[in-house]
């Protein structure tokens, strides 16, 4: 189910809603994890069974991780079989078709035997779940976590409808008490029902109308002006980030309305200043997700100045890859680690570091923007060449974007809330009435569109 | 950001009174939105659109497969949703409206193009096969369609309708690539299977600098109407200028102004007046006249001479009335919106009309990628060649065995769904896959209900049994010349009792208009590992249209591999790759694009070994009219 839906907005929420406030305190984890299967298996029910296994397993291995450490032993071997499977369902599910493809390009030079791909149809949000029941193991293990009190609050826990398919990724540790402990406020629902309206406003009103500029720039297959290339380049720069944060405010209203306090995954990225702030402010539970359980186990920046560079790489190829099985992706990855490790190299000697504050975000902003071009693009030839249209490499091109007002009131809409407005997190917290009528008009806008679009899925969820 | 990385909310409510209002403000309307869309949604819900024709069967088969289990269900459910929410289709009307008119907003069954011109997605989309294969798949059923109405004395005209897409493919927007090489392969492939073609998408290349179709509408403007009438009239030799004629016919104009604008109204914008005036051609006397549903005004009593079996791009325009106009003579009108042409051609050759047009709109030859029995172009042709017969039916000489019948003929028997009443293994018979052969069959259906499907080379047609006795003949189809077996199989049988009566391969071939032959010997290629015979024919000799080299071939005992007939003609020739053949196999090859032309030579060729006693029969035979 998406949260842009009819069924969902107006059937499934409200009776969840109602259940929720109905239902005893000690029944709620357990409606929470019935209502999120509902939700995750109202396109593919067998895919719950997946979720299942992932849940089912780290449990167990929580549980054994405890014991055996309670038995002076080491719980290492549980920990491997969480990572195993967790890993091994991400691979599978994920990364099998691209592993042989990869292999029958390796292949093909030497004459080698074209293995064929599998059927795999990717489970949706497998990447965000798989990433928070690991974090439980590792937590548990590392000792920063105490093990989960029950299965019923471990399923919630997993299946947690509200961010189960894009995220933020909610770390155990950061919600263990609130399983079981969180408060339910008149004014938390009314924060949480601002940001939820926030959310359904940037997906609807500026990420896929938006998305429609993006989707004609990058599959006109050539031929397009040098102008129509950064128009093009401009739109899916604005489409992912209110498509994504969009989505992770939805999350964190849902959340508020049930109680439950998640991560902030999005503070302003397009007023970064570096590419290294950008990481700060960008899908901040992804960042911190991987800095800790990838970045600071590999050695952080302890070991040297080059051991720091190899680690900074490394991060964010794994974190490129994360995002999909693609070369394209690998190599977004590498173009933001070539970023942070140059800005750690001479970054503050650099000429943009003495910039004026304005002039930095600018320079960022492009940086990012070129970055997206690489995510978008089907293939990485594609990406250089869609590149080379920017700077009019393509002298045939001729074609212009057909570009509509609404195109144009969209994109203006998107700069103010960028770089005029405030964040979510301020929003909500302040509830200023100036602030809180133009988000009811922008709400109320964009469920009127939402009945006259099909709605489109959720950039992230292919993640 | 806070401390904790995690989102915080003050932990009191509002405290000033305007923040009060605005909360209380806010919850209320948010909750009586959403709790007051879904109560009136769930309780007075709109009744779904009516569906007509392959989209309703369509829409049955996606209901009766949806499960829980494949998602298919809760798509069912969302989709039925947005089509039966009162208040979805209360608020996006007018909404709709205001984005189309200040915005030009179109929703995403829509492409908006350049100057405001609309294109149907679904329309622009292509299925992933190869461009030709489409067409193939179809030819077999038309050139069957031609040999069909030229027994009858009928001149049958296919005239695939191009699409909007491809005529105007510089006003879709950028990105958007319709393939038009699908469009272009049809008139040719059409054409190689004997088929006669009016081919439009050149003749509308030509004037795409005018609307030929409708910019909010998927079909054609009046000047679109205007060049296929005098196409057609000039096609079909009927062409009269005006001031030639010595008698003017009097026809009188439909009457009524014709929908336009049905992209606009899928695209949820309601028309009025304003449309109508902004976006109607330029000619008002002929958009307002209006062809009345069902049968134009303008219909002949007596014999037709010209008839029109069109489909909604003739029958709410003005095709039957400028054809009429154009060739001054009676037009028949059977035009049939929201159907397929066939149906047309079904009512229209009881009169036998000496020459008629068949509309086919070139998106209808895709569509064939829904499930078998939502594409009605062969189930609707099928109807068509259970009705009528070719006159003269020859049985073709071979062995009953050879057919196999697996029930016994003439006896009654209680028949389940999937039974198969007759198997033909392939090799036995070579054909043009062009309805030149066809399975005779006669059948009494005792008790019960019964569909019979003949599948043959990747054609199939279904047609229903009557209760009582029911005579068809069925024409054999295929995408190419070869050795094609078939099968005659039961479906959807329901309490079904049956007597078979006879079954038997026919043809509409005249044996006495043999055209004699000399063989020449058997030649051996042994570089190309092959061998050949060539059959020299008088000089007179002429390939009928509609007549086929009909050939009985028995050789030594020993199959024969890799066989290719090569009909040649002065100025060229066609090649059949006929496959394996068996010891006695049967060939019956039509001309195709050489009918009319002087037959030369025909070479029989086939892979080593070569057959040492090698004896044919038969000949090149004409057509029994």
């Amino acid at each position: 189910m998406v949260f842009a839906s009819g069924v969902f907005l107006y059937y499934f929420l409200p009776l969840f809603l109602v259940l929720y406030a109905l239902v005893p305190q000690r029944f709620r984890s357990l409606l929470i994890a019935t209502a999120s299967y509902v939700f995750y298996g109202w396109w593919r029910p067998d895919f719950v069974l997946l979720m299942w296994v992932s849940t089912v397993v780290d449990f167990t291995c929580g549980k054994r991780i405890i014991r055996a450490q309670g038995l002076q032993q080491k719980g290492k071997p549980w920990l491997l079989l969480s990572l195993c499977v967790n890993l091994g369902l991400l691979a599978y599910f994920k990364y099998f078709n691209f592993g042989v493809d990869t292999l029958n390009a390796i292949m093909e030079p030497f004459g080698g035997p074209s293995y064929h791909f599998a059927e795999i149809i990717l489970p949706v949000g497998i990447s965000f779940y798989t990433f928070q029941t690991l974090s439980y193991t590792i937590d548990v293990y590392w000792g920063k976590a105490a093990p989960v009190r029950s299965f019923r609050d471990f399923m919630c826990y997993v299946a947690l409808f509200p961010q189960l398919v894009a995220g933020p990724i909610v770390r155990y540790n950061t919600i263990a008490d609130q399983l079981h402990t969180r408060t339910h406020t008149r004014s938390k629902f009314y924060r949480g029902l601002l940001a939820f309206q926030a959310g359904l406003a940037k997906k609807i009103l500026i990420a896929d109308v938006l998305g429609g500029v993006a989707d004609s720039a990058f599959s006109s297959g050539g031929g397009l002006d040098t102008m129509s290339a950064w128009i093009g380049t401009l739109a899916y720069t604005f489409q992912i980030y209110f498509d994504f944060s969009g989505y992770s405010d939805m999350a964190i209203g849902l959340g508020l309305m049930m109680g439950f306090r998640f991560p902030i995954n999005f503070n302003q990225p397009y007023r970064a200043v570096s590419i290294t702030d950008f990481w700060r402010r960008w899908h901040i539970s992804l960042s911190a997700f991987l800095r800790d359980y990838l970045y600071i186990p590999l050695g952080g920046n302890k070991k040297g100045a080059v051991r720091t560079y190899i680690n900074l790489s490394l991060t964010m190829l794994i974190g490129g890859l994360w995002h999909g099985a693609s070369w394209t992706f690998i190599a977004w990855g590498a173009y933001q680690g070539f970023w942070l490790v140059f800005e750690r190299l001479i970054g503050k000697r650099s000429f943009y570091a003495s910039a004026p504050r304005f002039l930095q975000i600018a320079i960022t902003f492009v940086l990012v923007m070129f970055g997206w071009v690489f995510f978008r693009c089907e293939n990485i030839g594609e990406a250089f060449q869609y590149i080379a249209t920017m700077f009019g490499a393509d002298s045939d091109a001729t074609r212009a974007l057909a570009l509509r007002p609404i195109h144009a009131l969209a994109a203006v809409g998107g700069a103010l809330v960028l770089w005029g407005f405030p964040t979510t997190q301020q929003l909500i917290y302040k509830a200023r009435a100036s602030w809180v009528l133009p988000l009811q008009l922008a709400f109320w806008i964009a469920l009127l569109h939402l009945h006259y679009v099909s709605h489109v899925p959720f950039l992230y969820y292919q993640f | 950001m806070t401390a904790d990385g995690l989102i915080c909310t003050p932990p009191q409510a509002p405290v000033g009174t305007l923040q009060k209002v605005v909360m209380a403000c806010v919850l209320l309307t948010s909750a009586g939105v959403v709790f007051g869309t879904g109560i009136v949604d769930f309780f007075d819900p709109i009744k779904r659109p009516r569906l007509v024709g392959a989209e309703q069967e369509k829409d049955r088969g996606r209901r009766a497969r949806a499960t829980v289990a494949d998602g298919s269900l809760a798509r069912l459910i969302e989709d039925d949703y947005r089509l039966t929410s009162r208040v979805r289709n209360t608020l996006a009307t007018p909404y709709t409206r205001f984005l189309f008119r200040h915005l030009k907003e179109v929703n995403s069954s829509v492409y908006l193009g350049s100057d405001g011109w609309l294109f149907l997605q679904e329309r622009v989309q292509t299925p992933p096969d190869e461009p030709g294969e489409v067409a193939c798949r179809a030819a077999a059923t038309f050139a069957a369609t031609t040999r069909l109405l030229s027994a009858l004395n009928t001149r049958h005209i296919l005239v695939p309708i191009p699409r909007k897409s491809v005529v105007y493919e510089s006003r879709l927007p950028i990105g958007i690539d319709p393939q038009p090489q699908f469009d272009s392969l049809i008139a040719p492939i059409m054409r190689q299977r004997g088929v006669e073609v009016l081919d439009l998408l050149p003749i509308f290349q030509d004037w795409s600098g005018l609307p030929l179709y409708l910019s909010m509408d998927s079909h054609w403007s009046h000047r679109g109407i205007q060049v296929t009438a005098e196409a057609m009239a000039k096609f079909a030799g009927t062409h009269e200028p005006v001031e030639a004629r010595s008698t003017e016919l009097k026809i009188s104009a439909p009457s009524l102004a014709p929908p336009i604008g049905d992209l606009l109204t899928m695209a949820g914008v309601e028309l009025d007046e304003s449309d109508l005036q902004r976006y109607s051609p330029s000619n008002p006397e002929l958009i307002r006249a209006r062809a009345l549903p069902g049968r134009q005004p303008i219909r002949s009593t007596g014999s037709d001479r010209l008839a029109l079996c069109g489909t909604s791009f003739s029958d709410h325009s003005h095709l039957a009335y400028l054809l009429a106009h154009f060739s001054n003579e009676f037009v028949a009108d059977y035009c049939i919106r929201g159907g397929n042409s066939f149906e047309g051609v079904f009512d229209a050759l009881p009169k036998r009309p000496r020459l008629l047009f068949q509309e086919v709109p070139n998106h209808a030859f895709f569509s064939y990628r829904m499930d078998g029995s939502s594409w009605s172009v062969p189930t609707s042709a099928a109807r068509l060649f259970a009705k009528y017969t070719r006159p003269h039916l020859v049985q073709l000489p071979m062995r009953e065995s050879i057919l196999g019948p697996t029930v016994k003929l003439g006896n009654a028997l209680s028949i389940e769904g999937g039974q198969i009443l007759a198997q033909l293994n392939p090799g036995h018979v070579a054909h043009s896959g062009d309805g030149v052969l066809e399975l005779e069959a006669n059948l009494t259906l005792l008790t019960g209900n019964a569909r019979l499907v003949l599948h043959s080379a990747k054609s199939r047609m279904s047609i229903p049994l009557q209760p009582g006795e029911n005579h068809f003949v069925l024409p054999l189809l295929a995408q190419e010349p070869g050795a094609h077996g078939f099968s005659l199989v039961v479906e959807q049988a329901r309490d079904a009792k049956l007597q078979v009566n006879s079954l038997r391969l026919v043809t509409g071939l005249d044996n006495a208009s043999s055209a004699s032959f000399q063989k020449g010997p058997i030649q051996i290629d042994t570089a190309e590992r092959r061998w050949s015979q060539t059959l020299n024919f008088q000089e007179s000799t002429t390939l009928d249209r509609f007549g086929a080299l009909a050939l009985g071939l028995s050789s030594d005992g020993s199959a024969l591999s890799e066989v290719s007939i090569k009909l040649g003609t002065s100025d060229s020739e066609v090649d059949f790759d006929l496959g394996n053949l068996n010891t006695d196999a049967v060939i019956t090859l039509s001309p195709g694009p050489l009918g009319g032309e002087r037959l030369q030579s025909v070479r029989i060729s086939g892979s080593l070994p070569a057959p040492t006693l090698f004896n044919i029969k038969g000949g090149l035979m004409k057509a029994i009219r």
